[in-house]
């Protein structure tokens, strides 16, 4: 035996400390050994093996217990350590699944067969998890399949360059891009084979972009069309993006394509919809705008119309107004002013009717402007109840009306507006009514208050006739413009079918509503409902009309409806008024400021003439009678003033009462007119230069007279309208003899004569001979004129012998 | 009408054409002229009448009164002259009663002297006098 150095360390023991560091070093890797040998079931596991499988080191444990811990699907993979004929040096790897401490890990075996001189097999190995990489690669298998199915979903190829170590492009493509651009198998990967499927006309842009894309990083997008070699053309848009190396190299292009021919396609094909869309939206807008243009033509023409037709129309109605506004300031009878009023009104209202027809536009344009002003509502009722008398009257219809007497005097809102809407609408009801020998005709005009706070009230006009009617399904579609209930309506009435559209938008317009009950031949009740501010100007309480006058009101009539509205009328306005009845008119009756006498019925007349007669010259009387009655009346008592009812309005009775107690007497002074009397005027004589005579008078007829008598005894004169101008004269002319009347204005001919006879003293004149001339024939009378300086008197009319006579006389004196 | 004789209501006529013809002799054209004037004066001088009298203004009634007096003695329409001198002194009296009762009686006194005018032309003309202008 070889000896060896003591302090050397044998070959065992180097080659058992080498064994010992590999077995540390195998096992710092998280590496398990072991050792089976099938024909004796003997086993080693390693402290790691068991470690990293969760079985406690100190436990025994056997190859049998390796393969029942591992997964049942694994542990087929075992039967290989009982397989026969093996070789030596083999080896023998797979992965398993182990349940270690509950968790599934993947571990993988490696084995090496070793067979000893007496044929025994032993299996040597290493067990290692490898959960960790075998979930990497399931999970990069999964997204690589994930991508094959979007790619393949999607049909959209995927292609690829790579620079390679001699800075060559290589270009790679999968079957999808192969089919995209229809190219054999052999033509894959093959960029020539590619770039001669673009079209000649995308080629070079593409190839371009490609180029720009490699050298400069940029990202490729680009849609391109293909031809294909059945000649078919295609749209491909591919896109790709570059990659860099560690040194920031562009190294790589990864990049897809898609045939998107069906898009465009479709595309193209909205294109041309949206082409033809908007060739049509353009020949319709045309055809609008043309339409427009048109329609705007036809409105300028008719605005054009309606201006010219106002015009034309307003025109002569501002000569009728202008001429009856003349007329009314000439002096009229209270009836001839009536009458020129009524003329004046209708006048106003026509024209007003003309700016009606155009406010129809304005209404229905959105353009109808409303005025906020004071105005009365009994004027408008006044004014429209004056319009459609006449025209009630004619058609032997009653009209009535009947007025809330608490409706404030002002109120404010668009006054024409709402004449307008009860105009309208009265003209209607009268035009749908008539009297017949079954039935009278009967029109009511009511107007109440709705409701009032401090800022509003709410009033309603009802126009309501017992007329022709309309039929319910007719009803709404009145207040539609050009609209009326039937064909055969507008045959009978005539009417444009305007006043009820325009009635219905004016209340719209003001906040208010109309509303319409009606049945045939049972008439119908118009109801307008408006709202109107309070008026500012009456915050302060304004003196009433007929503050403190005492008004005695004698009803003659049975009915007391007449009596009621009377009273609260003019209680309304301030008025204290008693009512009696004739059987029992009081002593002191005669204390009142006036008598109002209602005596509708002319059955009631042979008491009113009685009571007429009594008092006519104590007091006042007013006599309210019906309209129907009033000729009876002034033929009874010519002299008598009469409030005329049936209908009457409450600024009517006001206003009369008002001006009754104004102007007691009012005559009619038309029946004196001598228009109609031919005269051939006969013209003065002419009048000499030897005036010797001067006529002092202010009467023009009494001029004319003694200028005629003094002519036909051969005598010129001048003429002096009074006694100041008398001197005048006197001064500058020396009359041999003055003629003068005695009561003339500015200087009488007592004073003018005074005057002359100080001027003669003064001036040491001659004096001329003055005879009075006058008409007075009281006792004294010629006294006086004596001592004033006159020389004569005689008494107007002078005869014509007198008045030789008297110039003979004095003239002779010369 | 005579210097001195007393005038009476029951005797005084509508229009006594002889004053005229005493005043300024047989011009018929002349003194159709002075009745037409006479009228139109009178309808003037009425509504001056009714304005004072509703004026309250009695003074004014009488001179008013006093003025268109003269006019009518002249023309010869002794009612309406004998009325003017009434109100002449009512107005003065300022009976108020009196002066409205006699302006409506001078209305009526004045349309009688024009129905007496007209009538008189026609019968110049040879018309009838209800006839008119329209008989032929």
């Amino acid at each position: 035996m070889q000896s060896q150095n003591k302090n050397q360390p044998s070959k065992i023991e180097l080659s058992e400390s080498k064994l010992l560091r590999l077995s540390d070093a195998i096992s710092q890797a998280n590496i398990g050994m072991w050792e089976y040998t099938p024909d004796t079931q003997k086993c080693y596991f390693s402290g790691k093996l068991k470690e990293l499988i969760g079985v406690s080191i100190t436990s025994p444990f056997t190859f049998s217990d390796l393969k029942e811990k591992t997964h049942p699907n694994d542990q087929g993979k075992f039967d290989v350590f009982n397989a026969e004929n093996l070789q030596s040096n083999t080896q023998h790897n797979f992965d398993l699944r182990l349940t270690v401490n509950k968790d599934e890990l993947w571990f993988s075996l490696k084995s090496q067969v070793s067979i000893s001189q007496d044929k025994k097999v032993t299996f040597t190995g290493t067990l290692s998890d490898c959960t960790c990489a075998k979930e990497t690669a399931s999970a990069l298998k999964l997204a690589i399949h994930t991508k094959n199915n979007i790619l393949d979903a999607g049909n959209i190829g995927q292609w690829q360059a790579e620079r390679n170590e001699k800075d060559q492009w290589i270009w790679r493509w999968d079957k999808r891009t192969n089919e995209v651009f229809a190219q054999q198998s052999q033509d894959i990967d093959s960029l020539n084979a590619w770039g001669k499927r673009l079209h000649p006309d995308d080629q070079q842009s593409v190839l371009n972009a490609l180029k720009l894309s490699l050298t400069t990083g940029e990202q490729f997008d680009e849609q391109y069309r293909t031809l294909l070699p059945n000649g078919e053309i295609i749209n491909v848009h591919a896109k790709a993006k570059i990659g860099r190396d560690n040194q920031n190299n562009i190294s790589w292009l990864d990049g897809i394509c898609v045939n998107q021919t069906a898009f465009f396609k479709i595309q193209a094909e909205l294109q041309e919809a949206n082409n033809q869309a908007e060739a049509r939206v353009h020949k319709r807008t045309q055809e609008l705008q043309q339409a427009k243009e048109r329609a705007e033509q036809a409105n300028q023409t008719k605005s054009a119309f309606l201006s010219m037709m106002s015009h034309e129309l307003r025109t002569p109605m501002n000569a009728v107004l202008g001429s009856l506004d003349l007329l009314s300031l000439s002096k009229q009878t209270p009836e001839s002013k009536d009458l020129i009023e009524t003329a004046t009104t209708s006048a106003q209202n026509l024209i007003v009717i003309l700016n009606d027809i155009l406010d129809i536009n304005k209404i229905e344009a959105g353009k109808m402007q409303l005025e906020q002003r004071d105005f009365s509502i009994a004027e408008i009722i006044d004014n429209v109840i004056k319009v459609y008398y006449p025209i009630a009257d004619g058609k032997q219809i009653k009209l009535r009306v009947k007025e809330d007497p608490l409706i404030p005097n002002l109120l404010e809102g668009d006054a024409v507006k709402v004449r307008q809407i009860i105009f309208n609408l009265l003209g209607n009801a009268l035009k749908f009514t008539s009297t017949t020998a079954e039935k009278q005709g009967e029109v009511l005009l009511d107007i109440h208050i709705v409701e009032h706070n401090n800022i509003i009230y709410k009033i309603a006009f009802s126009i309501i006739d017992n007329g022709i009617g309309i039929e319910k399904k007719t009803q709404q579609k009145l207040f539609t413009p050009f609209i009326q209930a039937q064909l055969s309506t507008t045959r009978e009435y005539g009417g444009t079918g305007l006043g009820l559209a325009i009635c219905g938008n004016l209340a719209q317009l003001m906040g208010g509503q109309i509303s319409l009950t009606s049945s045939p031949n049972e008439g119908a009740t118009f109801k307008v409902e408006l709202p109107f501010w309070r008026s500012k100007s009456q915050t302060s309480p304004s003196q009433d009309l007929l503050d403190n006058t005492n008004i005695a009101v004698i009803n003659l009539d049975e009915s007391e409806n007449l009596q009621q509205s009377v009273i609260q009328h003019l209680e309304s306005e301030g008025a204290q008024t008693r009512v009696f009845k004739p059987e029992n008119i009081p002593a002191n009756i005669a204390e009142s400021d006036m008598i109002l006498l209602l005596a509708h019925s002319d059955k009631v007349f042979p008491q009113l003439e009685n009571i007429y007669h009594q008092y006519v010259d104590d007091i006042r009387l007013l006599i309210a009678v019906s309209r129907e009655e009033i000729s009876t009346l002034r033929n009874l008592l010519p002299q008598s003033t009469i409030l005329p009812t049936s209908p009457m309005t409450r600024l009517q009775l006001l206003n009369s009462v008002k001006n009754f107690m104004d102007n007691e007497l009012c005559l009619e002074l038309d029946e004196l007119e001598l228009d109609d009397l031919p005269i051939t005027p006969k013209p003065m004589e002419e009048i000499s230069d030897q005036v010797n005579v001067l006529v002092v008078e202010d009467n023009p007829l009494n001029q004319k007279l003694i200028v005629k008598q003094l002519s036909t005894l051969g005598y010129q004169c001048d003429l002096a309208k009074d006694g100041l101008d008398g001197i005048k004269h006197w001064e500058n002319t020396d009359y041999k003899l003055i003629l003068t009347d005695c009561h003339m204005p500015n200087l009488d001919g007592y004073d003018m004569t005074k005057r002359i006879r100080d001027l003669e003293k003064q001036y040491s004149k001659k004096s001329t001979p003055i005879v009075a001339v006058t008409g007075a024939a009281m006792t004294g009378d010629e006294d006086h004129c004596l001592s004033t300086g006159m020389n004569d008197f005689v008494s107007k009319p002078i005869l014509l012998k007198d008045l030789k006579q008297v110039i003979e006389k004095w003239y002779a004196n010369d | 009408m005579k210097n001195g004789t007393r005038m009476t209501e029951k005797n005084l006529e509508i229009l006594n054409k002889n004053i005229m013809l005493d005043l300024i002799g047989d011009d018929p054209v002349m003194i159709k002229q002075f009745e037409i004037d006479f009228l139109k004066q009178a309808k003037e001088s009425l509504q001056k009448l009714i304005l004072m009298y509703n004026q309250g203004s009695f003074s004014g009634v009488k001179e008013e009164a006093h003025f268109l007096k003269t006019s009518a003695a002249a023309v010869g329409a002794e009612q309406t002259s004998y009325l003017l001198k009434a109100l002449e002194l009512s107005g003065e009296e300022e009976d108020k009663p009196k002066c409205k009762r006699l302006i409506v009686n001078i209305k009526t006194s004045l349309q009688q002297v024009r129905g007496a005018i007209i009538d008189d032309s026609a019968s110049n003309s040879g018309l009838s006098p209800s006839q008119g202008d329209n008989a032929s």
